[in-house]
């Protein structure tokens, strides 16, 4: 497959009360993910790569190719959308050659790659099939055989899983995943669900409000939010305020929250220094905070005492909330931590325990 | 658990449908299968055979020239957003609910030998011979045209509009250009809808008969419907006009299973577009776009309202003599508020009996189609589907029969009417109220049933307060359907009964248009508040 690269080079659109502002690149032969809620732009974003929408300035490139002013027709891109949007007068087999149809193959040339591509997603006895007497999950492979059946240089996926439950939602992600990887064409995908997005991505894109928060690998994003919305969307989080800052050596900082003072690194700031004015927390995710058995040392090694709130059941381990208790001047602001507790017995609501802290985990982000 | 007592309030629904549908309708049949004539007799008898193919041959051509003057008002209407959209798409309806001799006269005073366009035409080319196309095939065609292509732009842009907005992005992404995404992907989707606006037109075509009986008017240009009329009503022959019926709607359902095949080879399951999906939005044309809509819309909105705006006016004028200039004058209407002078008298009689008529039939109507809708069941939807199956003339000359062979008074001939307009008025209201009340969920019937309401307490307190604005709306709807109703009226009454439609028929025929101006006028407003009533139920079920 002849993959390529999209860059988007600093491309502005408006719709009413809404605007779009982007500069990004989805590296070849991966799979990207776009995560945003909804209202942010992922769509419209997705729009511009396919060309249905033109950006009013910047620029689209498909690897060297500016690809800016040309329509989606004309432009080497596969497209699955929320709903399988197959053509409901063309059975499965004419659905999936449609597009080599649509660029001058021959009849014969083009049914016998179609079923090449039928048999990737296990649709092959289908063929014949009208798209009504096929399933949810059905339709929607077929959607997927239709779209790399062209061998676009780029596939475009705009929530294709949002319309099926669970259980189908689970194995078509494995399904497209696997595709990918055998295929290695340059994937964009568009979702508001932070599992699918963990999930699938290799390259994973933050959107809110219209802008890009934030990109890199998943892990990276889990580990280094840039701010408090790209952490809390991106799962559970503590969140706590800090109120003051003190430097200790050029190289460590003294931060003060209403539950303790830690010290932590400057390179745990987002912004890679102390920001001024902006308001600023320490966030610090569930797996970087452990129950201690006693109270211990407390400064400047990150045990705290905290209250237990609520203990959720997720399967395999508890997911417990804790108001960490006062401890400094700091005002709390709503202060909340989040442990992952794997015991039997998860500690019951109202008691006190003693919080360990991995204060390397702490990010100090601004709102 | 069903009671018996459940069934208590289909009691009335069942004795007057059996009563006024089904044996008029049987008796018809019967007539027509023990009268000794032959069918074929009939068929080869020439006359007979010409008024067939006549009958045919004007509704294809009527159809062919409606869904194609259509088409492209569905096209604008689905695609583009232009000043006038709103207004094209709500008048669009305003030929459905106008009574066919509304059209008639609307026609005869803008195409006919002295109507508008003619006096214009002279104006600017005054030694010119009128131009003449009323009382030919050409106007019969026209008028049909008229009524029927708003149906196009209604049932096809209707159905453009809810292609999913993903269609059109996937075929694109495919590599499709307009062209061929015009006709692969959106031709074939809206084929079924066209092919039911044909189907439809075709049907109501095949059985007109006001604009027929008036812009036809000679023997060359007669149709099954104006000879059973003929039959029944001058020359008492039963028979052959029973046979005609019969033939009429064989071919009627002969016609409707072939579009029933059609459609089931071409309709595929609209399951993705019912969808919650996000269909593609009408955009704003460029210039040609805006030209081409402009250019369709203008004439359209003067064709649908220069008919009603010159009826109106000539409700307001006056030729004192011969050869004079008309005038200004509030005279018709004054007469016509005091009853004063012949038109006056007859036109205040008509009111009444229209009035008389209206208000019973719309109240049999809710009330036998509220009781029908009791348990709403399939059953009930697919019996009060069946009038629509057979033409109002036909309906009436069943009346005739009966009361021919039970030797009823002629008196009771006001109650076949109200009966027979109550039948046509049942397939409307019937699908208003019974799609209302099935939305009413479960858990509030349930409610009321556990607090010990007997079903018919249910239906009185809880169902059909529930569904009160659809009940209204089918009350005024029938209204206005009976107080346009000719077909069975004419056939019906006798020289006592005068309605409005009737008025206007028999004042044409005597040439005083300005009294049956008068009339339509008052027609006009009744159809009004029925085509508000429409939108009403339409928006309601948005």
């Amino acid at each position: 497959m002849n993959t390529s690269s999209l860059i988007i080079k600093s491309a502005v659109f408006h719709r009413k009360d809404f605007s779009l502002f982007a500069d990004i690149e989805f590296p070849e032969g991966k799979f990207s993910v776009i995560l945003g809620p909804s209202g942010c732009g992922k769509t419209t974003l997705l729009d511009l790569a396919a060309g249905f929408i033109t950006p009013v300035t910047g620029n689209i490139f498909e690897g060297e190719k500016n690809v800016t002013e040309l329509p989606p027709e004309l432009r080497n891109i596969g497209m699955i959308f929320q709903t399988p949007a197959l053509f409901p007068n063309m059975n499965v087999l004419k659905n999936t050659a449609y597009g080599l149809i649509a660029r001058g193959w021959k009849k014969k040339d083009a049914y016998r790659k179609a079923f090449k591509y039928l048999e990737l997603v296990n649709m092959k006895q289908y063929a014949q099939r009208m798209p009504h007497s096929l399933s949810g999950g059905e339709k929607q492979r077929v959607s997927i055989a239709r779209a790399l059946c062209t061998e676009p240089a780029l596939l475009l996926m705009d929530e294709p899983f949002s319309s099926l439950d669970a259980g189908l939602r689970h194995t078509l992600r494995n399904q497209i995943k696997n595709i990918q990887e055998i295929t290695g064409v340059t994937t964009i995908l568009v979702t508001h669900d932070r599992e699918e997005a963990l999930t699938l991505a290799d390259f994973l894109v933050i959107m809110k409000d219209g802008r890009i928060i934030q990109s890199g690998k998943p892990a990276d994003l889990w580990e280094n939010p840039v701010n408090l919305f790209s952490s809390s969307f991106l799962g559970r989080t503590g969140i706590l305020k800090i109120c003051s800052y003190r430097d200790i050596d050029g190289n460590n900082t003294e931060i003060t929250t209403s539950a303790g003072k830690f010290i932590i690194n400057k390179r745990n700031f987002s912004s890679g220094k102390i920001p001024e004015q902006k308001e600023t927390y320490a966030v610090i995710r569930p797996e970087k905070i452990r129950i201690a058995e006693s109270q211990g040392k407390t400064y400047p090694q990150g045990v705290i005492s905290g209250i237990v709130e609520q203990s959720e059941y997720s399967g395999s381990f508890w997911k417990v909330r804790i108001k960490p208790e006062k401890t400094t001047d700091c005002k709390s602001a709503g202060d909340i931590l989040e442990i992952n507790y794997s015991g039997k017995n998860p500690p019951e609501k109202g008691i006190k325990v003693f919080l360990e802290m991995d204060i390397t985990g702490i990010r100090a982000v601004t709102d | 658990m069903i009671s018996r007592k459940s069934f208590l309030p289909l009691i009335w629904p069942a004795v007057f449908y059996t009563a006024a549908f089904i044996l008029p309708v049987l008796s018809i049949l019967k007539y027509a299968g023990f009268s000794g004539i032959k069918l074929k007799e009939l068929l080869f008898s020439g006359y007979y055979a010409k008024v067939y193919l006549f009958t045919v041959k004007q509704a294809f051509w009527s159809t062919v020239l409606s869904v194609a003057a259509g088409l492209p008002g569905a096209w604008i209407l689905g695609r583009f957003m232009f000043p006038g959209r709103r207004l094209l798409k709500s008048i669009s309806a305003v030929p459905f609910v106008m009574p066919p001799i509304i059209v008639v006269l609307g026609f005869i005073l803008v195409f006919g030998n002295s109507g508008i366009i003619n006096k214009f035409i002279q104006l600017i080319f005054p030694h010119s011979k009128p131009f003449r196309i009323l009382y030919s095939f050409r106007g019969i065609i026209l008028a049909h045209v008229f009524y029927n292509f708003p149906l196009t732009i209604r049932i096809v842009s209707d159905s453009l509009s809810r292609i999913p907005m993903d269609t059109f992005k996937a075929a694109k992404s495919l590599g499709a250009g307009r062209i061929r995404i015009f006709f692969n992907v959106t031709l074939p989707i809206i084929l079924p809808s066209i092919l039911t606006a044909a189907a439809i037109t075709f049907l109501y075509c095949f059985m007109s008969f006001a604009i027929i009986l008036v812009l036809g008017g000679s023997p060359d240009f007669s149709t099954l419907e104006v000879e059973i009329y003929r039959l029944a009503k001058y020359q008492f022959d039963f028979s052959k006009a029973s046979i005609l019926a019969v033939i009429e709607t064989f071919t009627a359902l002969l016609l409707l299973a072939a579009y029933l095949y059609g459609i089931s080879r071409l309709k595929f399951s609209s399951e993705e577009s019912s969808e919650n999906t996000e269909v593609k939005p009408p955009v704003q044309p460029g210039i040609t776009g805006k030209i081409l809509s402009l250019l369709y819309s203008v004439p359209v909105f003067i064709l649908i309202f220069l008919p009603l705006f010159m009826i109106i006016m000539y409700s307001f004028l006056y030729r004192p003599t011969r050869g004079s200039q008309q005038i200004f004058t509030l005279m018709h209407w004054i007469d016509f508020f005091k009853g004063a002078g012949s038109s006056g008298r007859t036109a205040l009689k008509a009111l009444s009996w229209t009035l008389f008529i209206g208000l019973f039939t719309a109240l049999n109507t809710v009330i036998t189609a509220s009781l029908a809708a009791w348990r709403t069941n399939k059953t009930a939807g697919i019996l009060s589907m069946l009038p629509l199956g057979i033409s109002p003339v036909m309906l009436g000359l069943g009346f005739l029969i009966i009361s021919s062979r039970l030797n009823i008074s002629m008196n009771l001939r006001v109650v076949y009417i109200i009966a027979a307009h109550t039948v046509i008025s049942l397939p409307f209201s019937y699908a208003v109220i019974s799609e209302r009340l099935k939305r009413i969920p479960d858990r509030i019937i349930n409610a009321a049933a556990v607090s010990g309401a007997s079903p018919f307490r249910i239906l009185t307190t809880v169902k059909l307060p529930f569904a009160g604005k659809a009940v209204l709306t089918s009350f005024i709807f029938s209204f206005a359907i009976s107080a346009g109703e000719m077909n069975s009226t004419i056939i019906l009454a006798g020289g006592n009964i005068t309605t409005i439609p009737i008025a206007i028929y028999r004042m044409i025929g005597a040439y005083n248009i300005y009294g049956a101006s008068v009339m339509a006028s008052i027609l006009i407003i009744i159809s009004a508040a029925g085509f508000a009533a429409m939108e009403l139920s339409r928006e309601e079920n948005n």
